[in-house]
């Protein structure tokens, strides 16, 4: 029932209030008004189940082990154990992990959108001979899993040398499919007529992308560097079948081992390096979270 | 409106930038963001060989190993040892395997003793012969019982390094308080697992006995219970006379009256030394490896015995063994590493002192360091006494593809109370199979 | 002049030629070298030992149980991970579709968890899933239900690992359809309103069919990216207990180096199926679909 109530109402979308006037005009305000604390709350306990595990990482990061153990558990430590980020952190070159992870990050988007850009321009712009396959060879790109082609890509960057550079980590993303995927849609709305006038003025069509396709693209584009950013910033496949040494170990990498080299049963050191590997994205995400939200919304747009 | 652009782009790239060079401040020449300058290797002096070893420990033993690399290198200007964690035995193996292929292998690795065969015949592994007969090293200066895995075809391809037995580890104050005695056979264990039990409404509050999730208790138990674990011709299994299917139905017995706590696969070595120290559970099966950390945690008279007999004692060896990749180009210096570790007593020997592994060299055993331990701590003795018993009968080349459906029956039994001959009658063909391949 | 013609037609070629080096050395090279891996008793330390078997490996995938179990395995955990989430995100995209500020809030913490690590969120959720110190037991207690084992039994351990992939996606897949709830004209609704038409009616007659688009296309990313699960498995179940939770790409992970052959040749149909799926998808739905 409740869901076909919000289905009417979701149709006001901007003057949602107006509406809500109209069909409640007269009627019991009061009832209007329990409805709508009582669907506050359970909003408010939804965002708390997305949002609590987060706080029990941090405050499990925070307390002794004997509190980690005690049931019914500890919510807040009774002191602060700023301890168990130097252990997490010393189980590892965890300023090299962090390098590695920015430097990755930054190569494969910079990469990305060079590689990108023209390609979904010409499959925007162009009707060429093969463009169906090339196209449908960029869709089963987006299909096959990395967990089953990793091994041939592995024996091929080694026989190139790169296994003790971050090269691996990089250069198999460098054709972002659903990126150009998005682009070509994007690309195509814009009115063509506006490409035309630019040719007629004798733009070349490298101009044309850089002048007129960039910048009116501008939300597609960041929401495919966005999505990139935190695919790959997160990643645990790739690095953990690419890389042989701490070099070249990303944070993800460093995270997950320390459950190893501590011990599962370690939470308050686990969770204290996974705070250090969420809390960035996090703050970030809290400053501009309406930004990022609006950029992965783009992404399902048409 | 495009100047605006380009200007963001910029800000944008000089920000990345700047973060990056901020990030690596500290390491001075890395911080341009090329990808290829983080390459510790290239940047070692001249003069200096780099010798790449993998191992597999983490946890106390990972910081007890580097503390060892770390001897080396101090003492060593011409030989750098990068020791690199690698995770698990496993993992290791994998991703050997993987940089082998690709030429990209370390010189030396740790390879756990049941991987070695697979490896050896591959032809990866260098003979280390001509390096013993040269530093006046024998096969001889082993222990015999640690040795079953390093030759083949009368080529000595690795020798032994963090090595261990299973054990049985036991809290005597819970023992003791309940007035029961060590447990020596199967029936006897029985009956202190039992006893030492506590439920509160119906739930198990403490457990007698755990072990973790692995092929090596249930091969232990079948050779206690008189089988071995392939046929002598290597074509089939050897325990067809029903040892199988008693060393399950003793730990399913346990079990179901809540004495035997039977981990979840995923870090059962570290969930069952965790409940163990913190007392959930009374005793134990558990590797040699783990007593210097145990013994540091518990709070309680903590004591070590063989594992008890059903018809015989007996007890696989385990841990791993060292070995040289024929691919390796600095031969001579990773055997220089190698032969510190057996000799010097700041090698291998201090790393056994630290960690609980068992000496693995003849002068290691005789050493006063050892002698001394020993003597403070006769739980670290029993294992190496334990080591009489040793047999392991899980020697083949196949063993590692094996080894994965003897852990698929393991699962079927333990977790999911499949009936138990079955199981082990689906193993066994599959066993033949990978056998006669 | 003529050059100029050249260049006209090799231009298309020109910009995409960097994307399609790309895919063809990381995505169509490994396939093909995939394909033939799948046809021998490979021997990765050493190639020399390697034999051609033609379509034995094939032949062997078919008569394995745990084949059947993997891929089983994997189309409970699909199947569950779409219906679930596409069920959960739709009603919380109309739940929270009003322009409000704490709709905006709830919004972007139900998102915040697709933006975290799986290897964080898989580690938080292990500890939370803790049978004997994790919270969710004591929740269950606490209200007077029996606490479950959660990842470490074979009953519970797959619905464990889809919760913990609903939890993290279906923020993400509501801010989708909310989006898409925005775009439909106003002026149909109003018609409808005039029309008397029930509240039912015009979800089931109006916004199901505006938004369908939204949906195909949610519906398609959702399968192909579940039928790739991989992470939550190795971090949290390493594909138990007893194979239950062991999907189709993890069973490929788990043979890479013993068998890479017989892996291989795993992988080649785990991309066939991938495949038919996606074509089935486009066959059957995309006739259904309301395109503006």
């Amino acid at each position: 029932m409740q869901l076909q109530k919000e289905g009417k109402k979701q149709s006001g979308g901007g003057p949602e209030l107006s509406i809500d006037s109209v069909t409640r005009t007269g009627s019991k305000p009061k009832i209007a008004s329990v409805r709508k604390t009582w669907s506050m709350f359970w909003k408010a306990v939804v965002l708390m189940g997305f949002i609590f595990p987060f706080l029990w990482m941090i405050s499990t990061s925070l307390q002794t082990f004997e509190e980690t153990m005690k049931f019914p558990p500890t919510w807040i430590p009774a002191s602060l154990q700023w301890s168990n980020f130097v252990e997490a952190m010393s189980s590892g070159p965890f300023l090299t992990y962090f390098k590695n992870s920015v430097i990755v990050t930054t190569s494969i988007i910079l990469i990305q959108l060079a590689v990108m850009i023209p390609a979904a321009y010409a499959f925007a712009q162009y009707k060429f001979f093969g463009n169906k396959i090339l196209f449908g060879m960029v869709l089963l790109a987006f299909m096959i899993p990395g967990q089953v082609t990793f091994i041939p890509v592995y024996l091929m960057l080694a026989d190139a040398g790169m296994i003790k550079s971050l090269w691996p980590q990089i250069l198999p993303f460098m054709s972002n499919a659903f990126g150009i995927f998005l682009l070509r849609q994007y690309f195509m709305q814009i009115p063509q007529e506006i490409v035309e006038s630019a040719r007629l003025d004798n733009a070349s069509e490298f101009k044309i992308i850089w002048k007129i396709m960039i910048p009116m693209s501008m939300p597609a584009i960041s929401t495919v560097a966005l999505f990139s950013f935190v695919s790959h910033w997160n990643d645990y496949f790739w690095p953990l079948v690419m890389t042989d040494s701490e070099a070249v170990r990303p944070l993800t990498m460093g995270i997950a081992m320390l459950r190893e080299t501590e011990g599962i049963s370690n939470w308050h050191i686990i969770m204290a390096g996974n705070v250090v590997l969420v809390v960035p994205i996090l703050i970030v995400y809290l400053f501009a979270s309406r930004q990022i939200v609006k950029a992965f919304v783009y992404s399902g747009i048409k | 409106m495009n100047k605006k652009l380009s200007a963001i782009v910029l800000a944008a790239t000089t920000v990345i930038s700047g973060v990056l060079a901020g990030c690596s401040g500290t390491q001075s020449e890395s911080s341009a963001p090329t990808p290829s300058t983080t390459q510790p290797s290239a940047s070692t002096p001249a003069g200096k060989t780099t010798v790449q070893f993998w191992h597999s420990l983490g946890g106390k033993n990972g910081e007890y190993i580097s503390a060892m690399i770390k001897r080396f290198n101090d003492t060593h200007d011409n030989i750098e040892v990068v020791g690199t964690f690698q995770g698990s035995y496993d993992e290791t193996v994998t991703k050997l395997q993987q940089s082998i292929a690709a030429k990209t292998a370390p010189d030396i690795t740790m390879l756990e003793r049941a991987y070695v065969q697979m490896f050896a015949e591959a032809e990866v592994l260098e003979d280390l012969t001509p390096f013993m007969a040269k530093t006046n090293t024998s096969k001889d200066d082993f222990p015999e019982g640690l040795m079953g895995h390093s030759v083949f075809n009368d080529k000595i391809v690795s020798l032994p390094l963090n090595r261990s037995t299973p054990i049985m580890h036991i809290n005597k104050t819970m023992l003791d308080e309940k007035g029961l005695a060590i447990p020596t056979t199967w029936e006897e264990l029985k009956k202190v697992s039992e006893a030492l039990v506590v439920k509160e409404n119906g739930e198990v509050k403490r457990y007698g006995l755990s072990m973790p999730y692995d092929t090596w208790y249930p091969i232990a138990m079948i050779s206690q219970a008189g089988g071995k674990f392939f046929n002598d011709d290597a074509t089939s299994i050897g325990f067809e006379k029903g040892e199988g299917v008693k060393a399950f139905q003793y730990l399913k017995d346990l079990q179901s009256t809540g004495a035997l706590y039977y981990p979840p696969a995923q870090d059962s070595g570290n969930i069952v030394n965790q409940m163990f120290t913190s007392e959930k559970i009374g005793i134990m099966f558990q590797s040699t490896g783990v007593m210097g950390s145990v013994k540091s945690n518990a709070k309680f008279d903590y004591v070590t015995a063989f594992l008890p007999k059903d018809v015989a004692f007996a007890t696989p060896t385990g841990g791993a063994n060292i070995a040289m990749l024929t691919d390796s180009t600095n031969k001579d210096a990773a055997w220089e590493f190698i032969n510190w570790v057996n000799t010097d007593p700041q090698g291998g020997q201090q790393f056994i002192l630290d960690s609980g592994y068992l000496p693995f060299t003849k002068k290691m055993v005789e050493s006063e360091p050892i002698k001394e331990l020993w003597a403070k701590d006769p739980n670290r003795k029993v294992a190496y006494d334990q080591l009489q018993y040793a047999v392991d009968t899980n020697k083949d080349v196949a063993w590692p593809q094996i080894m994965q459906e003897f852990f698929k029956a393991i699962q079927a039994i333990m977790y999911d109370n499949k009936p138990i001959e079955p199981a082990l009658d689906t193993f066994k063909k599959e066993a033949e199979r990978l056998l006669s391949e | 002049m003529n050059n100029t013609r050249v260049w006209q037609k090799l231009r298309p070629y020109a910009l995409v030629l960097p994307a399609m080096i790309g895919i063809l050395l990381f995505v169509v090279y490994p396939i093909l070298y995939l394909v033939k891996l799948s046809m021998f008793k490979y021997n990765l330390l050493n190639k020399d030992k390697s034999k051609f078997i033609g379509a034995d490996n094939y032949t062997e995938i078919f008569s394995r149980g745990d084949f059947y179990n993997a891929l089983l395995t994997t189309v409970l955990y699909t199947v569950g991970v779409v219906v679930i989430t596409m069920a959960l995100s739709l009603f919380i995209a109309l739940w929270l579709n009003q322009n409000t500020r704490f709709n905006a809030l709830v919004q972007a913490g139900i998102f915040t968890p697709h933006i975290i690590s799986i290897v964080s969120i898989a580690l938080v959720w292990m500890w939370l899933m803790e049978p004997n110190y994790g919270l969710l037991n004591f929740a269950l207690k606490a209200v007077g239900l029996p606490a479950l084992p959660w990842l470490q039994s074979s009953s519970t351990s797959l619905l464990s690992i889809i919760i913990v992939s609903v939890w993290q996606n279906v923020g993400y897949y509501s801010l989708l359809i909310v989006a898409a709830l925005k775009n439909i004209p106003q002026t149909i609704y109003e018609a409808a309103a005039l029309d008397n038409a029930s509240k039912f009616k015009v979800f089931y007659k109006i916004t199901l069919p505006m938004i369908s688009p939204q949906l195909f296309f949610i519906l398609v990313i959702m399968t192909i990216g579940s039928f790739k699960v991989f992470d939550t498995v190795k971090i949290m179940t390493g594909g138990g207990p007893n194979g239950s939770t062991t999907t189709l790409v993890y069973y490929i992970y788990e043979f890479r180096t013993t068998s890479i052959g017989y892996a291989s040749a795993t992988g080649v149909v785990l991309m066939a199926i991938i495949t038919v799926l996606t074509f089935i998808y486009f066959r059957l739905l995309s006739n259904k679909v309301h395109y503006q």
